[in-house]
């Protein structure tokens, strides 16, 4: 038996390669779309959990005694008792010298995010740390390269709260916390990040759509500037805690709308995926049942010598199980070259990540072997077609009087089974539903991330231009140094704190303007001396007033991290511009070129919403329009991240005031400020042109498993309906013999056709409003695609379809038609 | 039997090019049928006998020659002319039957009517059907019938449209011999009642011997 299930498979050795061919791509798309959609974010995220060491800890109970849970709130909540089960995965961010843990939940195919690295790689060990470029530990920083690669840098871990326990949800420092330290970490440095996040928040946003940063983050709390005293009780809190705060997160996170809309995201992902394989296993297996019915004759044979139905039908599965073996055998050689493309040589072409992709390649084998099975399942409960009875009845169909009721009556009537092409239909409407707005969605993202980058050429020159023109103006003395930095560089309010510098220092700040739009970060160093005499003529005056102070006392300098003390971008006065800000953001509006953006341009006294137009320069002179004005906030929308990204112009810079140099501190400053802001600008952009690589990869296999599936099932369809006009092709020639015109043949198909697919889109209709407003309308909403477009794609897909459904269907009617008039006159 | 000629072929032949060798099927063929007239065609396999069924039913064109149909020359005419012929006045019967297996025996018959876009008499449908003793099979669906029936539907179907011409290519071919005899009874009461002219291709002398006259085709030259 055996024997001769080989000889059928060898007999016709290009239709078995054909058929192996068949179900080796047929598996191929689903597996890699599933693949790609569970795993790719999945590593993303794993090497984010990297970046501050791995913190895998998995607890299961309440460990935390009734103190902590009535710290964590636990006890106010009634979830005291609750047997709870959670998992901390550390992520650290930093921000200035403090660096955070995070805790995520489970990666899932919805977690899309990029990270990108400017320098050096992603962190392999639980030793291993990527910091922010911009970041400053211990006055140290990678921008002035007293920070490099291969440092050391060791924080503190704790907590922080306003003192009650509660811990603060904030990325930011606030006054008056309390940091409980609970133990230290030294990392290495290993890479260098674009931005303040190294990965983990961005994951956080990516996923649950939080608008902060803060509100999914900073529970832990590393910082060298404060000592450990409290080590043994929060290595315990950290082993014993996070189930807890697992708890807390969960809380806090579910019961955000954005966290459920995230897990509704995951959700159709993952039924998108579980239909594409369904549906390419269906494919497979009427494939082979078609395979099986051109078999018919040779089945009937077989009756007739006798042989068994038991017989045929494991001579038959032999046969069926030696084709699907060998195509999924293809199709795992086809997904490992695939996933061997992801992890060795993807990363080569990008700018970003995906540099760490864990094996997944089990998953090759897994995925056709349930095919396998499935397809064998198929074998055993499917009949011999001989044995097939026909259950057609003469009261399918229409009465026959014209034409257009045989297409009625034939579509009611045929053998070809009409819920399988409309099943297929169904399924490759609502692919191409959901490719199409995907599609636009990355159509609009690399529109919206090219114009960004516009707008960063631009800025860059501006501050070029602005360079220039201001050392002019410096030399000319025409603009002080004071309205040049209120009006270029923003920041927000400054707040000092009296006690942190000396008196004379606060008096002179106090007294003037000079510390108006610097940021965190900034390094003030301010020289002391007289001014306006010399150090002879000093003395002579002091002669003459001996209440003055020894010069010397006037001369030294003092420097001034201003972390210690700024609070930036935190006290807007003007809450309408923010508002109005905020509200462009809300509406999920993208950017078009030309397009009025409002930037809101705060002052000591006023706040001034100034509209300028998109990808055009920021002028001068409506900056100088504003003396007041402090801060400048460009909102640009980051629908990916699911934030508000404030572009801000920073710099680190120094101030010198010295007696009799201030014209050439002038030129330094503006030197400094310059190129500082151009040089961040720079990061700005390639992190841009960063999170344009991995936005685009990332869409590229969403967007391409869609994609493929909405081929394949196009083509299932078309091939079964291409299938039941070969079936009719004998129709042709009786059609013609009694006296049937062409057109009248092709109107009938059309018809039939028609029919078939009107149908197929309405369902599919339906199932596109369930699918829309059921699970992806704010996953199309995070994307700016409104339901306007979606309906747009919808009916866009639905002509599609049936152009390409009728148009098939004339192509392959004339060409029957033809080839019957051919061999009705016996032509080639 | 009426002395007006149906069809006359004057010298009509068919030569086939396949791959630029050029095959003739038919060669100056030569004869003409008179209305009415039960007229049986054998031959050999592979000796034109198709060919010249389909040039005669018009779903093919003659090479060379003339086809008067009528005694209007319709060798040269366009397909949609041809239509016309093939729908009005000239019906085919085939061995394989040809029916419709979606379509019942009643639809099948009422077939050619609706091709035409006309409406088909059912009073005319159950007389014909009853004088075919088909009566009780009119919501049949082929595969339910007997070969015989089968082929009882075709001769129906053909004989609806009262057509002047009906070319029968080896209607008994599938048949016993009982329903063999029927069935060429059958034709042979369509052309003596009816005054239809009948041009039967078949290989049984038998079926032959009922026929007005014999011709014979060989190596594509037919001859009485």
């Amino acid at each position: 038996m055996l024997k001769f299930a080989l000889r059928l498979l060898t007999f016709d050795k290009k239709r078995t390669l054909k058929i192996i061919g068949l179900v080796a791509l047929t598996l191929f798309f689903p597996c890699v779309l599933i693949f790609s959609m569970k795993n790719y974010a999945s590593f993303q995220i794993q090497n984010a959990y990297q970046y501050g060491g791995k913190w895998d800890i998995q607890v299961k109970g309440n460990a935390l005694s009734s103190e902590e849970q009535r710290k964590l709130g636990l006890r106010l909540a009634g979830r005291e008792n609750e047997v709870y089960s959670g998992r901390l995965q550390g992520v650290t961010l930093e921000s200035g010298e403090v660096v955070y843990l995070s805790l995520l939940q489970c990666s899932s195919p919805g977690q899309l995010l990029y990270l990108p690295l400017l320098e050096g790689r992603y962190p392999q060990g639980e030793g291993e740390i990527v910091i922010p470029y911009s970041c400053s530990y211990a006055g140290k920083s990678p921008q002035d390269g007293s920070l490099k690669l291969g440092d050391s840098i060791t924080v503190e871990v704790g907590i922080r709260s306003m003192g009650d326990g509660v811990p603060i949800f904030s990325q930011r420092i606030e006054e008056g916390e309390v940091f409980t330290a609970t133990g230290t970490k030294t990392y290495t440095i290993v890479g260098f990040s674009v931005y303040i996040p190294l990965g983990g928040i961005q994951a956080v946003q990516a996923v649950t759509g939080m608008e902060a940063q803060s509100e999914a983050n900073s529970f832990y709390y590393l910082s060298d500037a404060k000592t450990c005293e409290e080590l043994s009780e929060i290595v315990r809190f950290i082993t014993a805690g996070p189930a807890a705060y697992n708890e807390f997160l969960y809380n806090a996170f579910y019961e955000n709308t954005e966290m459920e809309n995230a897990a509704a995201r995951n959700q159709g992902l993952l039924i998108i995926s579980a239909g594409a394989f369904l549906t390419c296993a269906f494919i497979c297996a009427l494939m082979l049942i078609r395979t099986r019915k051109e078999r018919k004759k040779q089945i009937a044979l077989l009756r007739a010598l006798g042989m068994t139905e038991g017989r045929r039908r494991v001579l038959y599965l032999w046969e069926w199980a030696g084709e699907v073996l060998l195509g999924s055998l293809g199709a795992a050689g086809l997904f490992y070259a695939y996933t061997a493309f992801l992890k060795y040589i993807l990363p080569h072409m990008l700018v970003s990540g995906l540099s760490e992709m864990q094996g997944k390649f089990h998953f090759g084998i897994f995925a056709p072997l349930i095919l396998l099975l499935f397809l064998l399942g198929t074998a055993a409960i499917w009949r011999e077609p001989s044995e097939k009875q026909s259950i057609i009845r003469p009261a399918h169909g229409r009465k026959l009087r014209t034409c257009a009721d045989l297409s009625v009556i034939f579509r009611k009537r045929s053998r070809v089974a009409k819920g399988t092409v409309v099943f297929m239909a169904v399924v490759a409407l609502l692919a191409l539903s959901l490719g199409i707005p995907l599609g636009a969605g990355i159509h609009q993202e690399s529109k919206r991330l090219k114009r960004v980058s516009v707008d960063y050429d631009a800025r860059l020159s501006y501050s070029a231009d602005y360079r220039d023109g201001f050392v002019e103006n410096l030399l000319r003395q025409e603009k002080s140094v004071g309205q040049f930095r209120r009006r270029i560089f923003a920041g927000g309010k400054l707040v000092l704190k009296r006690e942190d510098v000396s008196a004379r220092v606060w008096n002179f700040l106090e007294s003037s303007e000079m510390y108006q739009g610097m940021l965190a970060n900034d390094t003030l160093t301010l020289s002391f001396g007289v001014r306006g005499c010399s150090q002879h003529e000093y003395e002579e005056l002091r002669q003459e007033n001996p209440h003055l102070p020894p010069y010397e006392e006037w001369c030294g300098s003092q420097t001034v991290l201003l972390d210690d003390f700024f609070n930036f971008s935190d006290d807007w006065s003007g809450e309408e511009a923010q508002s109005n800000a905020y509200a462009e953001l809300e509406h999920g509006l993208v950017y078009q070129e030309g397009d009025t953006i409002a930037y809101s341009l705060s002052g000591a006294d006023e706040d001034v919403l100034v509209e300028s137009k998109v990808g055009q320069r920021i002028e001068a002179p409506v900056l100088y329009k504003y003396p007041q004005i402090f801060a400048i906030q460009i909102y640009v929308p980051e629908p990916w991240l699911e934030q508000n990204t404030a572009v801000h112009v920073q710099a680190t810079y120094q101030i010198q005031v010295a007696q009799g140099c201030e014209l050439e501190f002038n030129q330094r400053l503006a030197e400094w400020m310059s190129r500082s802001a151009a040089l961040l600008g720079e990061y700005d952009y390639k992190g841009i042109m960063a999170a344009n690589d991995g936005i685009r990869i990332q869409f590229a296999v969403v967007f391409g498993g869609v994609f493929a599936l909405c081929a394949l099932c196009l083509a299932g369809m078309y091939t079964m309906l291409r299938v039941d006009l070969e079936y009719q092709t004998k129709q042709f020639a009786i059609f013609r013999g009694l006296g049937m015109s062409r057109a009248q043949t092709i109107n009938m198909r059309i018809t039939e056709r028609m029919n078939l697919l009107l149908n197929a889109i309405l369902i599919v209709m339906a199932g596109n409003l369930l699918l829309y407003y059921g699970v992806l309308a704010d996953y199309m909403d995070a994307y700016g695609i409104t339901p306007r477009n979606i309906f747009s794609c919808y009916v866009l897909a639905s002509l599609l379809l049936v152009c390409l459904g009728v148009g098939d269907s004339i192509a392959l009617t004339y060409q029957q038609y033809r080839r019957e008039v051919a061999q009705a006159q016996r032509q080639e | 039997m009426s002395e007006h000629k149906l069809i006359e072929l004057q010298q009509v032949g068919r030569v086939f090019r396949d791959g630029g060798v050029e095959v003739t099927a038919l060669r100056d063929a030569t004869f003409s049928l008179k209305k009415g007239e039960f007229v049986s065609l054998m031959g050999k396999s592979g000796s034109g006998k198709t060919t010249l069924l389909n040039i005669l039913s018009t779903l093919d064109a003659a090479t060379s020659g003339t086809y008067l149909f009528e005694e209007k020359d319709i060798t040269d005419l366009q397909e949609k002319d041809r239509l016309r012929y093939r729908r009005e006045k000239i019906a085919v019967i085939y061995q394989q039957f040809n029916l419709i297996p979606e379509l019942t025996v009643k639809e099948n018959i009422q077939l050619p009517f609706v091709i035409a876009n006309k409406k088909a008499d059912l009073e005319e449908i159950r007389q014909l059907a009853q004088w075919l003793g088909l009566s009780e099979r009119l919501d049949f669906f082929p595969a339910k019938l007997s070969g015989g029936e089968k082929q009882r539907v075709a001769i129906a179907r053909a004989l609806l449209m009262k057509p002047a011409l009906l070319l029968a290519d080896e209607p008994t071919g599938n048949l016993d011999s009982a329903n063999a005899k029927t069935v060429i009874e059958l034709l042979s009461d369509c052309a003596r009642q009816r005054g239809q002219t009948i041009l039967m291709v078949t290989h049984d002398a038998e079926a032959a011997g009922f026929a007005d006259r014999q011709l014979y085709i060989s190596d594509g030259v037919v001859g009485e």
